[in-house]
C-alpha cells in the first residue's frame, strides 16, 4: 500500500462535450496517507468519479501530478499502477469460480500455482468466502460479488490502493450492514489505503476515518467525521452532515455580541464588532431549551414537533426566524407552547462571508 | 372485470388460429390421405409417413439440410462476432458502417437469388472469372460441390450482417467497468475476450443462433433461383423438396413430409430454446 | 369513519398477499401503513384506492360501499414512488392538469389562482415554467404531490413517495408533508417501510405483517405500547434489540438472565412472570456507554461496526452470541473489534412471550 497524493491537479472536459452539468477541477491538492480509510463525499456529478479515474490512470488530467509514495506516476499506464477498483455494479468473471476469480490477477502475473493457492485461501478466509470457493461467480448475490471483486483487488501483494466507487448502490439493504462491516474490518486488518466515493453521507462517515467533501470540482472540507460534525467549515457542510442539519442564522454584530436578523434574538458573545456577512451556525442537538424562563435566554414558540423515536425535533419560531432543536424522547412538549432557548457559545460556529471563523 | 385481458387478446387469438391453426389442420388432413387429381381422397392412415421415412430422397434432403444449417451457423456466428469486434464503438463512422452492413438484410430473397445467379453464371459471372484466374474451373450448374458451397456463400453473405448487428448491440451493452477491471487485473487480450466478452455475449449469441437456425432450415428461394435444386439433388434442401412434391401433386406425401419437417424444426428449436433459458436464468440468479 | 375495509383477501397467482384484513381510518388522520418489503402495503393501498379489485371483502368510504366503484369515480389521488409527471408539460401545466380534465369547469383565473396557491405550499412557485426533466428529483415529486392536492381529493394515497430521494430531501419533505397534510378533511394514507416516516408524520399507524394488520392505532400509542414483538422490533428507529432471557427468582424481584454475565434485575414479581423464558426487548437508545447515577447494568461487548446515521452513531455490538445495537446521540468513531463496557437501562425493558411474541410486561409505565 502507498500514500497517494494529487498535486495542483486540474482537469477540464473539452467544450464540445454535450453534458449540461459541466464542471472542472481547478488546482486541487489532497493527500491520502498510507493505510487509511478515506471517503470522497459529494452530490452526483461533482467530479468524484473523475478523481478516481485520474488516480487509476483511466483519465489523464489536463495538468498537475499524481504521486504514489512521492513518485510521480502520471505516465504510468493503468495496469502498472496496481490500483484495485470496486465499481458500483459488481464486476466478477461470471464463468469462473470464486477461487478462480481471486486467482486470476495472480495467474496473470505468472505466479506459481502453490503460492497462488495459499494466498487465495488466506484472502478467502479473511473475507469469509471460503464456503463459496467452488461456486461460479455468476451465481452469487450482488453483495457476495462485490466482496469477490474487492478480494480480486487485494489478493495481489503489490496493490497500491483500493478505490471504491459507490460500491453499495445495488446491494440489498439487509446485506449492506454486513458488507460495511467486512470492508471496515479488512481495511483495518490489512492496513489498506482505501478511497471510497459516495454521495451518501451515512456511508462516508461510517466507512472513513477521513472524509473529503467535494462540490463542483473543488474540496470544501477534508476532516474526520467528528470535525465535520462539530466544526463544519461552511454552512453547507453543516447542513449536509447531520440530521437535521445545522441551523444557520444570519446576524449582525453588536457591541456585546450578535443580534439575529429578522428577530429580536440577541446572543452575548465575546467576539463583537466583526465586519462582513455574519452567520451563526448551531446544531439542533446543541440548542438548549427550557420550559421555564431563564435570564438572558430567548423566548420562542414551538411551531411543530417531529418525534423520531430516540429524540424529538422541535421547530421553533420567532418572527420570520425558524430554528430546529433536538430534545430527548421523554421531554414533554406540545405545539404552540413557548420555550426559552440558549445557544452555548462553545457549540456555536461563526461564519464570516461563508467561511468558518476561528475565534 | 377479471376477464378483460382475455377480451383484449381475442382478436389476436382469432387471427392466429386463422393464419396458423387452420392451415396446419389442412396439412395434417392431407398427410393422412392419398390424393389424386380428379378422384376422391382416400384415407390411408400413417402410410404416407411410412413412405416418407423410408424414402432415400427425403433422408438425403434432411441430411443435406442439417449439414447446410450446421455449416451456416459455424461460419456466420464466429464471423459475425469477429466483424462486430472490429467495428468502432463510437464516433461518426458507427452509423454509416451499421447501415452499410445492414444492406444485404434489406434485399428481398428473390432479388438476392437473381443477383447471385448473375454473379455465378459460368459465362458472364464474376465468380467463375476470378476463380479461373487461380486455375479453378468453377461451374455451378455442373459441379455439385460448387453448387452447395455457392448457396452456403450466399447465405453467409445475406445473413452474417444480422449476427453482426446482434453481437454489436450485445457488445455495446457490456459495461466498460468490466474491461477496466480486466485491465487492472493484468489480463491479456485473449483472456479478456474469453472471460469477459464471450460470457457477456452468450445470451445474445444464443438468440442469434436460434434465429439463424430456424431461418437457414427454411432456405428456399436462393437454391430455387440459383441452382434450381441441382445439379442432381445437390441443393435440394427441405423446403424445396417438399415444394417439389406438392408441385407434382403428391399432396399426401408432401403433407406428411412437411409435418415431419415441422417436427424436426420444433424439436431442434426447443433444444436451443432450453439452452437460452438456462443461460438467462444463470444471469438472473 | 372515513375509510373502512372489511375482511379483505387478495392473492396474486399462488401468492396470498392479504388475508382477511380489516382496517379503519378516521377522518382527519394521516394514516401510515408500515411494514417490511413484501408485507402487502402496496397491494392494500391500491385496493383501498380502487386501482386493484380485492378477491373478497368490502371497502367503504364514509360508510358507503365503494368496492365496485371504479377508481375514476372515487374522489381520490394517488402519488407513486416513481415521480410520475407529464414530461412534455411545464410544472404549471402538470399541476393544472387535474383541473383541466375535471368535470367542473374552471375559469382561467381560477386555475391560475389554485395552481399558484398549491405551488406556493410546495415551494414550486419560482420554477413553474420549467419542464419536469429540468428540475431535481425532489421537485418532481413535489410536483406530483401538488397534482394530487389540487384535485381537491378527499382521500390521498401515497406509496413510498420519498423512497427515491436522498436523505436530505427526505428529511425536508417529511417535515413539510406533515404541515401540508395537517387538518385536512378526509384522510391521507401513506405506505412506507421506514419507521421514521410513520414516527415523524403520522397521526395513526397500522403495522402490516404477512398480509394482515398486527396492530393499529394512534402513532405514539403503538410506539410506546407495542402489542407484539414484531411491532416493537420494527416500529423503532433503529430496530429494537430482541433476545431471549431466562427468569431467575430473587424473592419479590426477578432477574432476567440473557447471558452468563448479563442479568437484569426487574421490579416485576414471580406472579407476573410465571414462565421460565421470555423475549426481552430494549430500544437502542436505552443502551449507553456511560452510567450516570450507577443505576444501569453493565456488560462487555465487542464493537462490530460503528455506523454514523444522521447526527447519531449506531454501534453494532456483540455480547456472547447476542447482537445488540446501541444508539449514541452524537457522531463518534470506533475501531472495529474494540471491546467496550456498555450499560442497559433496566427501566426501559419490554417482555414478550418467547413463543408467540405477544406483549407480556414492561418495566416502567
Amino acid at each position: 500500500m502507498a500514500r497517494i497524493e494529487l498535486k495542483s491537479l486540474a482537469h477540464r472536459y473539452d467544450s464540445s462535450r454535450k453534458g449540461k452539468s459541466g464542471f472542472s477541477i481547478e488546482d486541487l491538492n489532497i493527500a491520502w496517507e498510507d493505510g487509511t480509510a478515506n471517503a470522497l463525499l459529494g452530490p452526483s456529478g461533482c467530479g468524484k468519479t473523475t478523481l478516481l479515474n485520474i488516480i487509476s490512470g483511466l483519465i489523464t488530467p489536463t495538468s498537475g501530478s499524481v504521486l504514489f509514495d512521492d513518485a510521480i506516476v502520471n505516465d504510468r499506464p493503468t495496469r502498472d499502477r496496481h490500483i484495485a477498483q470496486v465499481f458500483q455494479f459488481p464486476v466478477v468473471y461470471d464463468t469462473m469460480t470464486v477461487f478462480d476469480n481471486l486467482a486470476f490477477p495472480l495467474r496473470n502475473q505468472k505466479n506459481g500455482e502453490i503460492e497462488i493457492e495459499s494466498r487465495v485461501a488466506e484472502i478467502m478466509e479473511l473475507l469469509e468466502l471460503t464456503p463459496l470457493a467452488k461456486t461460479k461467480a455468476g451465481h452469487l448475490n450482488p453483495a457476495e460479488k462485490q466482496i469477490v471483486s474487492l478480494g480480486r483487488g487485494i489478493v495481489r501483494k503489490d496493490t497500491v490502493a483500493v478505490l471504491l466507487d459507490e460500491p453499495l448502490t445495488v446491494i440489498d439493504p439487509i446485506l449492506k450492514l454486513d458488507l460495511r462491516r467486512k470492508l471496515r474490518q479488512v481495511q483495518q486488518e490489512l492496513k489498506l489505503t482505501m478511497i471510497y466515493v459516495t454521495h451518501d453521507q451515512h456511508e462516508a462517515l461510517t466507512f472513513a476515518d477521513h472524509v473529503t467533501i467535494v462540490r463542483d470540482g473543488s474540496i470544501v472540507q477534508s476532516a474526520t467525521p467528528e470535525e465535520l460534525f462539530l466544526r463544519p467549515k461552511t454552512p453547507f457542510v453543516g447542513y449536509f452532515i447531520g440530521s437535521p442539519g445545522m441551523n444557520t442564522l444570519r446576524c449582525e454584530s453588536t457591541i456585546d455580541g450578535f443580534k439575529i436578523v429578522g428577530s429580536s434574538l440577541a446572543i452575548a458573545n465575546r467576539a463583537g464588532n466583526l465586519s462582513g456577512v455574519l452567520d451563526l451556525g448551531i446544531r439542533p442537538e446543541f440548542v438548549v431549551t427550557s420550559p421555564e424562563e431563564m435570564p438572558g435566554w430567548n423566548r420562542l414558540k414551538i411551531r411543530a414537533i417531529e418525534h423520531a423515536g430516540a429524540y424529538q425535533v422541535l421547530t421553533l419560531e420567532s418572527g420570520a426566524l425558524e430554528i430546529k432543536a433536538r430534545v430527548g424522547d421523554d421531554t414533554a412538549t406540545s405545539e404552540g407552547d413557548f420555550v426559552w432557548v440558549d445557544f452555548p457559545s462553545d457549540k456555536t460556529n461563526l461564519y464570516v462571508d461563508g467561511e468558518l471563523a476561528i475565534l | 372485470m377479471r376477464q378483460r385481458p382475455w377480451l383484449f387478446l381475442l382478436p389476436t387469438l382469432i387471427l392466429m388460429s386463422i393464419s396458423a391453426f387452420i392451415p396446419l389442420m389442412a396439412v395434417i388432413n392431407y398427410s393422412l390421405h392419398t390424393i389424386f387429381a380428379g378422384s376422391a381422397p382416400e384415407f390411408v392412415g400413417l402410410q404416407n409417413y411410412a413412405d416418407v421415412m423410408s424414402d432415400a430422397q427425403f433422408r438425403g434432403a434432411l441430411i443435406r439440410q442439417l449439414t447446410f444449417s450446421l455449416m451456416a451457423l459455424l461460419i456466420e456466428i464466429p464471423l459475425g462476432v469477429a466483424i462486430a469486434l472490429c467495428l468502432p464503438r463510437k464516433g461518426s463512422g458507427v452509423g454509416l458502417s451499421l447501415v452499410l452492413l445492414g444492406v444485404p438484410l434489406l434485399i428481398p430473397y428473390n432479388v438476392v437469388g437473381i443477383v447471385w445467379r448473375l454473379f455465378t453464371q459460368s459465362d458472364i459471372g464474376v465468380i467463375p472469372r476470378i476463380l479461373s484466374l487461380v486455375g479453378y474451373d468453377y461451374n455451378v450448374s455442373l459441379n455439385a460441390t460448387d453448387a452447395f458451397f455457392t448457396i452456403l456463400l450466399v447465405d453467409v453473405w445475406h445473413w452474417t450482417p444480422l449476427v453482426v448487428l446482434l453481437a454489436y448491440a450485445g457488445l455495446q451493452a457490456i459495461p466498460q467497468t468490466f474491461y477496466q477491471a480486466a485491465e487492472v487485473d493484468g489480463a491479456s487480450t485473449w483472456k479478456t475476450f474469453r472471460y469477459v466478452t464471450l460470457p457477456k455475449l452468450r445470451p445474445v449469441l444464443t438468440l442469434g443462433l436460434l434465429i439463424r437456425f430456424m431461418d437457414s432450415f427454411k432456405v428456399y428461394s436462393e437454391p430455387l433461383l440459383l441452382t434450381g435444386g441441382g445439379p442432381g439433388n445437390a441443393t435440394t434442401f427441405m423446403s424445396l423438396f417438399v415444394a417439389r412434391k406438392a408441385e407434382a401433386y403428391e399432396l399426401g406425401y408432401a403433407g406428411a413430409s412437411s409435418i415431419i419437417y415441422l417436427y424436426v424444426v420444433i424439436v431442434m428449436s426447443y433444444i436451443l430454446f432450453q439452452f437460452i433459458n438456462r443461460s438467462s436464468e444463470e444471469r438472473h440468479r | 369513519m372515513a375509510i373502512h375495509a372489511e375482511n379483505v383477501c387478495q392473492s396474486h397467482g399462488k401468492h396470498r398477499i392479504l388475508q382477511d384484513l380489516s382496517i379503519e381510518v378516521e377522518v382527519g388522520s394521516f394514516f401510515t401503513l408500515l411494514g417490511p418489503t413484501g408485507s402487502g402495503k402496496t397491494t392494500l393501498l391500491r385496493i383501498l384506492a380502487g386501482i386493484e379489485e380485492p378477491d373478497s371483502g368490502r371497502i367503504f368510504y364514509d360508510g358507503v360501499d365503494v368496492t365496485d366503484l371504479p377508481v375514476q369515480e372515487r374522489k381520490i389521488a394517488f402519488v407513486y414512488q416513481q415521480f410520475v409527471n407529464f414530461p412534455s408539460m411545464t410544472l404549471f401545466e402538470n399541476i393544472a392538469s387535474p383541473l383541466r380534465v375535471s368535470k367542473e369547469r374552471f375559469t382561467k383565473a381560477e386555475i391560475e389562482r389554485k395552481v399558484m396557491e398549491t405551488a406556493e405550499l410546495l415551494g414550486l412557485a419560482k420554477i413553474l415554467n420549467h419542464l419536469p426533466e429540468e428540475v431535481s428529483g425532489g421537485q418532481r415529486q413535489r410536483c406530483a404531490i401538488a397534482r394530487a392536492l389540487i384535485k381537491g381529493a378527499r382521500y390521498i394515497f401515497l406509496d413510498e413517495p420519498l423512497a427515491n430521494l436522498d436523505y436530505k430531501l427526505r428529511e425536508e419533505l417529511r417535515a413539510e408533508l406533515k404541515q401540508i397534510f395537517r387538518d385536512r378533511d378526509g384522510a391521507v394514507i401513506y405506505a412506507t417501510p421506514e419507521p421514521i416516516d410513520a414516527l415523524t408524520m403520522a397521526t395513526h399507524v397500522g403495522f402490516l405483517h404477512d398480509g394482515s394488520i398486527l396492530q393499529h392505532g394512534d402513532t405514539m400509542d403503538v410506539y410506546r405500547n407495542p402489542s407484539h414483538a414484531s411491532v416493537a422490533s420494527y416500529f423503532c428507529n433503529p430496530q429494537m434489540n430482541l433476545f431471549p432471557c431466562d427468569v431467575e427468582d430473587r424473592g419479590n424481584r426477578c432477574a432476567l438472565r440473557a447471558s452468563e454475565t448479563l442479568a437484569l434485575e426487574v421490579d416485576l414479581g414471580r406472579e407476573q412472570l410465571p414462565r421460565e423464558r421470555y423475549m426481552l426487548g430494549i430500544r437502542p437508545h436505552h443502551l449507553f456507554l456511560e452510567n450516570p447515577g450507577n443505576r444501569m447494568t453493565p456488560f462487555q461487548a465487542k464493537v462490530e461496526l460503528a455506523e454514523v446515521v444522521g447526527s447519531n452513531t449506531e454501534l453494532h455490538l456483540r455480547h456472547d452470541d447476542l447482537k445488540l445495537s446501541l444508539l449514541m446521540q452524537q457522531v463518534e468513531q470506533f475501531p472495529v473489534g474494540e471491546t467496550v463496557t456498555a450499560y442497559i437501562d433496566p427501566e426501559h425493558l419490554y417482555l414478550f412471550d418467547a413463543d408467540t411474541g405477544e406483549f407480556i410486561a414492561r418495566t416502567r409505565n
